[in-house]
Parts: C-alpha cells; sequence; structure tokens
C-alpha cells in the first residue's frame, strides 16, 4: 500500500482507531504517515476536549422538576416481559381447544359454553391490552405520532 | 473484574432509573449536559435558550427512559431526542452554527496548542462554510461529540452516505490544514 492510499483509508475510516490491517501494516514502516496520522489524531483528540462549551450545572434544577413532575413515575416492566405475558395468554387461548379438559366440558356441556368462555377470554385480552396501553402511553405518542412534539420520531 | 466502586456505565445507570432509582439520573445528566448543552448552542446560538433546551431534553429524556432498551449507546439515544426537539422548535428552519464558529478557546502557553487551535478552528471553519446549514452538524458531531456515522445517522435521520461524504470532506480539510501548518 502506498502513503495515498494509506492516508486515503484513514480519512476514509468509519470509527476512530479501527485501521484496517494494511494501513496499519503501512503506518508501522511508513514515519511520515505516522506523523502525519499522529498530527490529525492529536488535532481531533483537541476538538473534543477543547471546543464543547462549559455547560452551566443543570442537575439540580432538572431533579427538582423531575422530583415535582407528576409524570415521574416510569413504566417498571419491560416490552419483552409484557410481549412474554401476551404469548403465553395467546398461546394458552390457542392451545386450550386441544386439551381433554376442553374435550370433556365440550361432551358434559355441548358448545353452550363457548359464548361464555370467548367472553371470559375477551375481558381477559382487554384487561391485557389495557393495562398494556395505560403503562406505555408515553410510547404510543410517540410510535404513532400522537404528538407533534414527539421526541423520538426521525425529522 | 472491575472494581467494586467503579462508576456504573450509562446503560447500568438507566436500569437502576427504570427500576425506580430515579436519583440516579443526575449522574446522568452530569454526564451529557455538557454534550446536550453544545447541541443546543449550535441551534439556539445563545446561552440562556440553551440552557433551558439542556432542561427540557433531559426531561424528555427522563420520561421516555422506559422505552430506552440499550440497544443503542444512550448517548446516540439522548442526542436523538435532543436533535429532534432542536428541529421541532426551530420547526422548518433546521439551521444549525457549527461551534467553531462561536467557539472560546483560551490562549494557550504551549504554542504547539495554540498553533492546534488555529488549525482546528480554520479546518472546520472551511468545512462547513459551503455545507447547508441542515447538515453543519454531521461534522460538529462527528469532530466535538465523537460521533459514529452510524450513530450520526440515526441521531439526525441522514443517509449514512451524506454523512460520510460531508465527514470525509471535513477531514481532507483537516489533513491538508494540519499539512499546511506543518
Amino acid at each position: 500500500m502506498d502513503c495515498a492510499r494509506a492516508m486515503l483509508s484513514i480519512i476514509e475510516s468509519k470509527e476512530d482507531g479501527h485501521l484496517p490491517l494494511l494501513v496499519r501494516l503501512h503506518l508501522s514502516r511508513c514515519a511520515s504517515c505516522t506523523a502525519e496520522y499522529t498530527r490529525m489524531r492529536k488535532a481531533i483528540d483537541f476538538m473534543r476536549s477543547e471546543y464543547l462549551p462549559r455547560s452551566p450545572d443543570l442537575a439540580e434544577l432538572i431533579m427538582t422538576a423531575i422530583r415535582t413532575s407528576p409524570k415521574a413515575e416510569i413504566a417498571p416492566v419491560s416490552f419483552r416481559d409484557w410481549a412474554i405475558v401476551g404469548i403465553v395468554i395467546l398461546a394458552a387461548i390457542a392451545i386450550a381447544p386441544l386439551g381433554s379438559a376442553f374435550s370433556w366440558v365440550k361432551k358434559s356441556f355441548g358448545s353452550d359454553f363457548l359464548l361464555p368462555l370467548n367472553v371470559v377470554l375477551g375481558l381477559i385480552l382487554s384487561a391485557y391490552g389495557a393495562l398494556f396501553i395505560g403503562t406505555h402511553l408515553n410510547e404510543f405518542v410517540i410510535r404513532f405520532k400522537l404528538d407533534e412534539n414527539s421526541e423520538l420520531e426521525q425529522p | 473484574m472491575s472494581p467494586p466502586d467503579s462508576d456504573p456505565d450509562d446503560v447500568d445507570l438507566v436500569r437502576m432509573v427504570q427500576g425506580g432509582d430515579t436519583e440516579q439520573f443526575s449522574l446522568l445528566i452530569g454526564r451529557h449536559q455538557r454534550s446536550v448543552f453544545g447541541l443546543g448552542l449550535g441551534f439556539f446560538k445563545n446561552r440562556e435558550d440553551a440552557a433551558d433546551f439542556t432542561q427540557d431534553v433531559f426531561l424528555k429524556a427522563f420520561r421516555s427512559l422506559s422505552s430506552f432498551q440499550g440497544r443503542s449507546k444512550f448517548s446516540t439515544w439522548l442526542y436523538r431526542i435532543a436533535y429532534n426537539t432542536a428541529i421541532n422548535a426551530l420547526k422548518r428552519r433546521k439551521e444549525y452554527a457549527s461551534l467553531a464558529e462561536d467557539a472560546e478557546l483560551p490562549d494557550y502557553d504551549d504554542p504547539e496548542r495554540q498553533a492546534l487551535g488555529e488549525a482546528t478552528r480554520a479546518a472546520v471553519l472551511s468545512a462547513v462554510k459551503d455545507l447547508p446549514e441542515r447538515f453543519r452538524i454531521c461534522v460538529d458531531l462527528y469532530y466535538f461529540f465523537g460521533v459514529s456515522y452510524p450513530d450520526i445517522e440515526t441521531i439526525t435521520g441522514f443517509p449514512v452516505n451524506t454523512i460520510k461524504s460531508h465527514v470525509f470532506r471535513a477531514k481532507s480539510i483537516l489533513r491538508e490544514t494540519l499539512k499546511d501548518e506543518n
């Protein structure tokens, strides 16, 4: 690899400090490219340490706002846990007709029990859905762009 | 094994806050307020508005913290909130002034450091001067905030190839400026 290609590769590298093997080999035996690379690294390190303006300390002000905010509660259950519970409920509903208990009930009561059973299952699903939405209102507002100030959607 | 008194990383702190220990959020503020304030200064161009913006961003981040899954770095997630908050506040004017434009670098005793300050400032100003204002943030995020290309894409929503070309050009200008200085 020649010097021009090595420096081009350094400039093209996505992440600082992760240079392709060929470039590292070139740097190990080329003093001028090493010096140039070192200068660039120094300049970038300088920018990262010196250019950001000093901020006033806002931590206490923000924490006071958080403590006094009525929306300070955070949903303690993760999306993953919610999804697992939802899948368990759906799986239970799906496999229930295959079980021997279901066959026994059907034999004993005919198809009359299907309506109340479906009502009960519907209530369980509705309660799960209502709880899920109620504890994740903020995420729904963001996901479905219900608030124009939603902060997580792409501009 | 890390020592028991080592500082928890951002994700650990987020997990603590998500678990109900909200006071740990102050540590996250302490770590990132300077960066968010810097972004605010780039968009709003005065310290008062940048301070208000910083508070607003952290309050939004706190309220949305339950949606943070740890798939990206906390800083990337936070910068994305900051970027969108600024863009929404400025409506259609997606203007951003590079921090290099108003940077107040001190006079360094070390001449090498002084030269580095002047060279980097000249390089960044040269890199951003021909860029549309909305793309200038790409150069700042790379140089001053140390954000990688994919994370800049996550934050701004600009295509990664656009980001690469702007940063590539900025790095080329920096290289040439440093060569001239030398």
